[in-house]
């Protein structure tokens, strides 16, 4: 099939469909594998932080705040921060830890309010969950700043996690945890926000340890499949690199490979 | 709820997710009218679906905080001022002549308006807003202060190339140093940050496909269906 013959058809974006396709049949086929046998990952730091700041909260008698971005639920951060709150919302509830979820965005409040209730549920403590757990603050980003700020400074978290989709926003809500005394764990997939949690925050997730990190706290063995497929497909990205490089070396002006990925 | 109807719960959901989410890929490589008019339709409705979750939002807040205030809950002042301003700005919002929102913070002021939503927008809620957002030059004081604190090796090479990025960003640096600590400064940002940043970016496309995958495929149930397991 020649593009010539369907011009109708053809966007150039040939080859990053092939390249899409086969980092998907990297993490279906591990996925797949995962529920057969138990797969090794190696450990992250931010994510062993998550629970011992859980466990520092839960000896100081302190609360543990979670923030879930600003963005709406079209965004694949705020859906990843959201399958994080349900994993640390069951382990507050394991060990009977307050929380406190901070929201922008009136259709998240909706989506955080039912998980969080569904993990009080599934731990057998649907009685402790109160309304005022998941907090809508502001629609406005600035305005829902202040009313977090706000927050941290009256209830004094000692555990502060921020993943999800952040702006400006980000580095006032990491600094005034940081001043109350808050271990903080943060994770987006901005990097023009990444260095300021970096900066203000304990550990950071960056990159794709962000959208690995539910499955790592959850500790879910078919989530773990996906973990190891998503490692593949950095390896093939390594791999695209380093032909590439070598290729542009020995064939001077023939980017043979990036005509390839733009078929 | 019988077993029928909670597994219909589940699938039903997931089913449509994936069946719109892989058309919706299909379209961005492949140009083929059909699923190019299917998109802009789902793109449609995804707007009037946000717009439907906004109303049923806005009654959710209102029963939550209408319980707080008749059960007199700590801070149930808050409360009323929260549904008498969210519904003030609703009616008020009704009858906005000019556009209001979605216009540049520093966009042009057309003088002489008399809007009242106009109004409330320019003259109270931008003005309050930029004095939060101004509280960021404070606080990036004081992260770079304790990120700049030389601890270890880590840390001192981020206090010299931040240092280095620095002066050759600000007017001064070239001033006292001359030219070639702006040529170190774009070497900086145009080398190891651009290495950095793009092998971060490539991290973050794989998790993309990943996190996608689990979401359109059902993996990942948390966030479409508020499930734990």
């Amino acid at each position: 099939m020649r593009a010539a013959d369907y011009p109708e058809l053809w966007t150039g974006r040939m080859g990053a469909l092939v390249l899409l396709l086969v980092l998907s049949a990297f993490v279906f086929l591990y996925l797949q594998l995962s529920k057969r046998r138990s797969l090794f990952i190696r450990k992250l730091a931010g994510i062993d932080a998550v629970n011992e700041a859980i466990g520092r909260a839960t000896e100081m008698g302190r609360p543990v705040a979670f923030v879930p971005g600003i963005g709406g639920l079209d965004s694949l951060d705020t859906m990843c921060g959201l399958a994080i709150l349900g994993e640390i919302t069951k382990r507050c509830v394991e060990l009977n830890t307050r929380l406190i979820v901070l929201n922008r965005n009136l259709v998240v409040q909706a989506a955080s309010a039912g998980i969080v209730r569904d993990a009080y549920k599934a731990g057998g403590k649907e009685e402790r969950y109160s309304e005022d757990i998941v907090r809508y603050l502001a629609g406005d980003q600035f305005a829902f700043a202040a009313g977090a700020l706000g927050s941290y400074k009256r209830d004094k978290p000692a555990a502060n996690f921020l993943f999800g989709a952040f702006w400006a926003e980000s580095l006032e809500l990491a600094e005034v945890g940081q001043d109350v005394g808050a271990i903080q764990v943060a994770g987006s997939s901005s990097m023009a926000q990444v260095p300021f949690f970096v900066a203000a925050c304990d550990y950071c997730l960056i990159g794709e340890e962000f959208y690995a990190a539910a499955a790592y706290i959850g500790h879910d063995p078919v989530l773990t499949g996906s973990i190891v497929g998503q490692d593949w497909g950095k390896i093939t990205a390594i791999a695209l690199l380093v032909i590439g490089i070598v290729s542009a070396y020995a064939l001077g002006t023939n980017p043979w490979l990036t005509k390839l990925l733009q078929f | 709820m019988s077993r029928t109807a909670s597994d219909l719960k589940k699938i039903v959901p997931i089913s449509l997710a994936c069946v719109i989410g892989v058309i919706g890929a299909f379209s961005y490589f492949v140009k083929y009218g059909p699923t190019d008019a299917f998109k802009a339709n789902m793109v449609t409705f995804d707007t009037v679906l946000s717009l439907m979750a906004m109303a049923i939002g806005i009654i959710n807040l209102s029963l939550i905080h209408g319980r707080f205030i008749t059960r007199r809950r700590k801070g149930w002042v808050f409360s009323i001022i929260l549904i008498v301003f969210m519904y003030a700005a609703f009616v008020i919002g009704l009858g906005a002549t000019e556009r209001v929102y979605g216009q540049s913070f520093y966009g042009v002021i057309p003088l002489g308006t008399t809007n009242l939503a106009y109004f409330l927008q320019t003259a109270i809620l931008n003005p309050a807003s930029t004095t939060v957002m101004s509280l960021l030059a404070f606080y990036i004081a004081s992260a770079a202060y304790r990120t700049f604190r030389i601890r270890n090796i880590d840390s001192a090479i981020l206090l010299i190339s931040g240092s280095l990025v620095l002066l050759g960003q600000a007017p001064i640096g070239a001033f006292f140093f001359g030219s070639g600590v702006l040529d170190l400064k774009t070497w900086i940002l145009t080398v190891p940050n651009m290495a950095g940043s793009r092998g971060t970016t490539i991290g973050i496309a794989v998790g993309t496909v990943a996190m996608a995958v689990r979401v359109l495929f059902g993996y990942e149930r948390r966030p479409t269906l508020g499930g734990v397991e």
